[in-house]
């Protein structure tokens, strides 16, 4: 039976770094070293301890270093109109932003914060990401109840959905029919034509007409997040009553009475719908698939999903207790059953930002420098942050962008899910990121990444008795792997390492190295280590 | 035309029904082979898109609309005298005059080549060049809605239809991608299905180059996976990077086996017909070249850029000259150099090449020379193959939207129409199947654009194969006896004294086994020959495949040409149990079921002793199970005629007898021995030979 149990006793390198690396893109031998000595629910406080941003007010200009994002978002106030940006600078400076404070946010924020992004998306959309991201940030400490409600009414939304022309004569289904089917109760069987189960085409339409009348806004501010939001307009929008299907219990929400009473008819609705635990379960299926596994069976669905989803739907939708509580327990550990090696752990692929991001986190590539003003900041602005992006996509992951609607392939595609990220196309760009890192070039155009890795006073640093080379495979596959290889695969790792030689040659070289501070030979041992450890199945999996 | 209307599906519930008949199905691969009297399994479509919304209407100018166009268009009309009349017998509506660079397109006209569809497009117009895209690729309307499965493209679903049990890797009769695109930066979304498998490969650059490029770059494989969740993601990973180790190889292996028959150049430095070095004459350059080299891929994506001319479209006084024009040039020279290279080398019959564009230009011209973001378009059909000819009226440049744009009630075709008459005429698609590929739509006009000589007769028609598939299950066993308790795995005397068959041994009774294995050298580490049967999960006794492989000394069970596992061909979908015959020891059967949906599983014997069905059908030695040693009859009993058989050659040296328990090509007192210590062991009665 899978159990909620919080699991006890101090996590070992093992559970320590298979908690980090489902929960934070920035994690180094250190920091597992560290959560080893922590019991679950320590490490896991820890991880929802969220330090103060990086950029708290989002990207600086590099013409003053002043935050490029203000409110009111007007095209004015941006410095759109006076020529300092346009949309294409809003776009990378956005980019730029959540790659960095993904680098090195210590906590589950930012992982979080991509969970939500893969359960309300959009896409890139004028000088609105950046809003959109910040709310997103935000509702990590929140609810996700409160994120339905905001994410509504959010500009990037209301465009990229459509329903900034959802209006009362000319409704627009766009936006009411994915905040059922992909973003919040989700579609069940179809059980007749036009009933899929939580819900039926009828409260489509009818929550399209409860949603007309919303305007994108650049000066409106929603006073809670200080981000921009839309604006409602009462002669667009249908003032009739609202009922709803047997499904949500033939409850009929009253019509808007002025502009005003729409915030209030919108909350109703929401609501409505978070009031379902079908809502609530799909949203723990959701984060399951993200953070634990991309198998859910029959039991996990009974001992797992079902009893978070009344909790998280008793707390309102505030995210922290429930998943702390699915964090913490003997199931996330794959401790519940006799077995604790056959599910769970390294059960998961590594979306293309948990391998890029987590490779220089854990080989401690080069840090980015965002100082603003200085000619670093806009080269990295203007050539650089393109690389990501383009990388990214070539992996199957362009954050500003998703696939569909429903967002990207690997986190929601049944059957494969995580599967989804690996194919024939991208496994390519995912095994050449090792000889980036190293070159500090990619392959593909030539261009520079600014994430070096120096490998040799990594493992000089990192290791504890680097000349003995068994123990120094030992040690960074340790680190490195979710599972400790079998003895021929170890063998297979070492030999890479030691070539032609042996430990004995190997420890000479090390030694050599340290005495008279020539590091030729045992960087080209370690490089090729790190290579055929980058290049390996194993490390693609988390 | 023998096509019906498209079909209408309400629910995606069987959009891929079952299909009884039609075409013998002999694999995967021999579902579509034709027989003699239906000629198209070789057809290739070759995709052009003109990626950012070509200006159709100075394309093709409409000769019944030239003052309402000159009206509308004042800036960047082109002018009468200057334009190329396609056909002076079309009606009066469909009159059409070419732009002045596409005298290529005059002449495969006049020679049946050309054939050309307008007011085309789909509901709702989408501007936006990615959305737009994105619904053509689909295969959907503007309002974003059919009953596709989200995240596919129409040939994702074609080849998933015809393909249901594509495994990822080459198969008979298909040794290459099912699709290729030709372009790195292209979405892919056409190509996606909801199969677990990626269909088409992506390359770019030098497809000579390719195979170096990803060989080595895949790490060694493991030599054991272990039994989880996590070694099952391995395994996929590992799987997908042998699948792209083995189509790389023919991608490179095709392209430097080909030919180019037409040069290159740079556009405007010669006279001569060349594939221009450009996006697109480098990419058909290779199409071609790999198709001379005997590429199989299907359908190829090939892509111009920067067709969105919202700025200076004509220039310097000459509305025939700017941006279009030269665009226009660039495209009709490579067309024109890739029709020239197929004619040349006789492989032109085969390929139908469709070039269109994600939407046309605003009816309207505006400021900087330039048109805008439309809505109906055109495409055109290039080859041999084509009925020549044009389909639907000039647009009429009157009837316009507040925004400049060709009314899009204009529309007379939808492309899903194009695509699927595509489909069905050139790749011999049918109805059903296109219902599948396009499930909600409905269109009730046939369109002619493959000539009678290249048309698929309905007789013809693909049936998908649903019912046989291609499984590879992997499956390690160790043999009491041969296994060496201080080595912890087989030994391998046997083929290390050369005392091993090269053909499989399993030809006399009891198995009277007639399968035509056999190898010329054995892979690294094997240790002998076994049986696998496949047996059906509802009744046990049933023997749905049996094969001859070879045994690891880690235990693994290997083809003949050392690839992992048992690869099953031409078996039906279903649930089995695996059983594995050795010629000295109690054969076993897997105790849990297997079904076909499961890819690439692994049976693991040694683990466990409940591993095998029945009752204690495994022993166990030093902490690993083996499969009991001492049935020298093969008979599945080990009793007093194992003991005779051992009798008969009680010493006997390099010798290859199934009286030899410890396989080390010794008969000896160590064989009766391990036979004595089995008792009376009772193999699994449904085993029994």
């Amino acid at each position: 039976m899978a159990s909620l149990n919080e699991r006890t006793g101090t996590l070992g390198r093992r559970l320590a770094s298979h908690l980090l690396r489902r929960c934070t893109y920035n994690f180094t031998f250190d920091r597992i070293d560290s959560f080893a000595n922590m019991t679950a629910s320590q490490a896991v406080d820890e991880l929802f301890s969220f330090p103060a941003l990086q950029f708290p007010d989002g990207p600086l200009s590099w013409h003053d270093g002043s935050p490029i994002f203000k409110v009111p978002a007007t095209r004015q106030n941006l410095g759109e109109e006076a020529g300092l940006f346009n949309e294409q600078d809003f776009h990378r400076a956005t980019r730029l932003w959540m790659f960095y404070e993904t680098m090195y946010d210590p906590s589950i924020r930012m992982k979080l914060a991509y969970w939500l992004h893969s359960l309300f998306v959009t896409a890139f959309r004028g000088r609105w990401p950046y809003y959109n991201w910040a709310l997103l940030v935000q509702s990590t400490a929140g609810s996700l109840k409160s994120l339905g409600f905001k994410m509504t009414l959010d500009n990037q939304m209301m465009e990229y959905l459509d329903n900034r022309s959802n209006r009362k004569f000319d409704p627009n289904e766009n936006y009411a029919r994915e905040f059922l089917e992909l973003f919040t109760i989700l579609r069940g069987p179809q059980v007749e034509t036009g009933n899929y189960t939580n819900y039926t085409e009828a409260d489509i339409s009818t929550a399209a007409r409860l949603l007309t009348g919303w305007k994108m806004d650049d000066n409106q501010v929603d006073p809670e997040t200080g981000l921009p939001t839309s604006r409602p307009e009462h002669y667009d929008h249908d003032a009739d009553p609202k009922t709803f299907s047997a499904a949500f219990g033939n409850q009929t929400i009253a019509g808007a009475l002025d502009a005003n009473d729409m915030y209030r008819e919108l909350q109703d609705f929401v609501n409505m719908v978070y009031n379902q635990q079908e809502t609530a379960r799909a949203f723990l299926r959701r984060f399951y698939r993200f953070f634990v596994s991309d198998v859910i069976t029959p039991e996990i669905e009974s001992d797992i999903i079902d009893p978070l989803a009344t909790q998280l739907r008793g707390d309102d939708y505030i995210l922290e207790p429930t998943l702390k509580r699915l964090l913490k327990s003997e199931h996330f550990y794959d401790e519940d059953d006799t077995d604790s090696s056959d599910e769970i752990i390294g059960a998961k692929l590594k979306s293309p930002l948990e391998l890029y991001i987590s490779s220089i986190m854990l080989w401690e590539g080069d840090r980015l420098d965002l100082t603003p003003n200085n000619a670093t900041y806009l080269r990295i602005f203007k050539e650089d942050e393109r690389f990501q992006t383009d990388f990214m996509r070539d992996m199957g992951m362009d954050p500003t962008g998703p696939q569909t609607v429903e967002g990207y392939f690997g986190f929601y595609k049944a059957p494969g899910y995580s599967n989804n990220w690996y194919n024939s196309t991208t496994n390519f760009y995912r095994y050449t990121i090792g000889e980036s890192l190293l070159r500090g070039t990619v392959r593909k155009s030539n261009q520079e990444i600014p994430f070096k890795v120096d490998i040799v006073p990594f493992v000089d640093k990192n290791i504890s008795n680097p000349s003995d080379a068994n123990a120094l495979v030992r040690e960074l596959l340790e680190h490195l792997l979710p599972e400790y290889p079998a003895p021929d695969r170890i063998n297979y790792f070492l030999g890479s390492l030691l070539g032609q030689g042996d430990a004995n040659s190997w420890s000479q070289a090390w030694t050599s190295f340290k005495s008279n501070g020539n590091d030729t030979e045992v960087k080209e041992a370690l490089e090729n280590l790190f290579d055929t450890i980058m290049r390996s199945v194993e490390f693609q999996t988390f | 035309m023998k096509r019906r209307d498209f079909l209408k599906h309400t629910s995606l519930a069987g959009t891929i029904p079952l299909f009884v008949g039609g075409l013998p199905v002999q694999s995967l691969g021999a579902t579509l082979r034709s027989t003699a009297t239906c000629e198209f399994d070789d057809r290739i479509l070759v995709l052009v898109l003109l990626d950012g919304g070509n200006d159709f209407y100075n394309t093709f100018v409409g000769l019944s609309e030239y003052d309402n166009y000159v009206n509308q268009r004042p800036r960047v009309h082109l002018p009468l005298n200057r334009l190329i009349t396609l056909d002076s017998t079309l009606p009066n509506d469909q009159q059409l005059g070419l732009h002045p660079r596409l005298t290529y397109f005059k002449e495969w006209y006049d020679q049946g080549k050309l054939s050309l569809v307008q007011r085309l497009g789909y509901d709702n117009p989408n501007r936006s060049h990615f959305e737009s895209l994105q619904i053509m690729l689909e295969g959907i309307d503007g309002t974003g809605y059919g009953q596709v499965e989200k995240g596919t493209g129409w040939i994702g679903r074609f080849f998933d239809n015809r393909y249901p049990d594509y495994a990822g890797i080459p198969f008979e009769g298909e040794p290459d991608p099912l699709g290729l695109i030709m372009h790195g930066g292209l979405t892919n979304i056409g190509f996606l299905s909801a199969s677990a498998y990626d269909i088409h490969l992506r390359i770019s650059g030098n497809a000579g180059n390719y195979y170096n490029s990803i060989s080595g770059l895949f790490g060694e494989p493991l030599s054991q996976i272990p039994n989880s969740q996590h070694g099952a993601k391995l395994r996929f990973m590992e799987n997908i990077d042998s699948a792209a180790s083995l189509y790389g190889a023919r991608i490179s292996e095709t392209y430097n086996n080909g030919t180019n028959t037409v040069g290159r150049g740079s556009l405007g430095s010669t006279n001569d017909i060349i594939y221009p070095y450009n996006q697109l004459g480098d990419q058909l350059n290779t199409v071609a070249r790999m198709i001379s080299g005997g590429c199989q891929t299907q359908v190829y994506l090939t892509s111009s850029g920067a067709w969105d001319t919202h700025g200076s479209q004509v220039e310097g006084g000459d509305s025939t000259r700017g941006s279009h024009d030269r665009l226009l040039d660039d495209l009709s020279m490579s067309l024109k150099a890739f029709q020239d290279d197929l004619e040349n080398q006789g492989l032109a019959d085969k390929v139908l090449t469709v070039v269109w564009s994600e939407f046309a230009r605003k009816a309207i011209d505006n400021d900087a020379a330039g048109t805008d973001h439309g809505t109906l378009s055109g495409i055109w059909c290039i080859g041999n193959g084509v009925q020549p000819g044009v389909t639907g009226k000039n647009v009429d440049f009157t009837d316009i939207d507040n925004q400049g744009a060709i009314n899009e009630f204009q529309k007379e075709y939808d492309f899903k129409q194009v695509f699927g008459s595509i489909l069905q005429d050139w790749m011999g698609t049918s109805d059903e199947s296109l219902s599948a590929i396009f499930p909600d739509t409905e269109m009730n006009t046939d369109l002619s654009l493959i000539n009678s000589n290249a048309i698929v007769s309905p007789e013809c028609y693909f049936v998908p194969g649903v019912q046989e598939i291609g499984w590879n299950v992997g499956a390690k066993v160790f043999l009491q006896g041969y296994y060496d308790e201080a080595m912890g795995e087989m030994r391998m005397d046997l083929t290390q004294g050369d005392l091993v068959p090269s053909t499989q041994p399993f030809t006399d009774a009891p198995f009277n086994y007639t399968g035509a294995e056999s190898v010329s050298a054995f892979p690294t580490d094997t240790v002998d020959w076994l049986l696998v049967e496949l047996r059906d999960a509802s009744n046990l006794s049933t023997i749905i495949a049996t094969k001859a492989v070879l045994l690891r000394k880690d235990g693994m069970l290997m083809e003949t040409d050392g690839t992992m596992g048992v690869t099953f061909v031409n078996i039906p979908s279903g649930f089995y149990h695996l059983a594995i015959f050795s010629r000295n020891h109690l054969a076993v059967m897997s105790a849990g079921s297997i079904g076909t949906s499961e890819v690439n599983p692994m049976v693991d014997f040694t683990t466990d002793g409940a591993n095998a069905m029945g009752t204690e059908q495994l022993t166990e030695v030093n902490g690993v199970w083996t499969l009991f040693v001492g049935d020298y009859d093969s008979n599945g009993l080990l009793n007093n005629q194992d003991f005779n058989a051992w009798k008969r050659n009680p010493a006997a040296l390099d010798a290859y007898l199934p009286s030899d328990g410890d396989g080390n090509g010794i008969i000896n007192n160590q064989d009766f021995n391990l036979w004595r210590g089995n008792g009376s062991k009772i193999g699994l009665e449904d085993l029994r030979k």
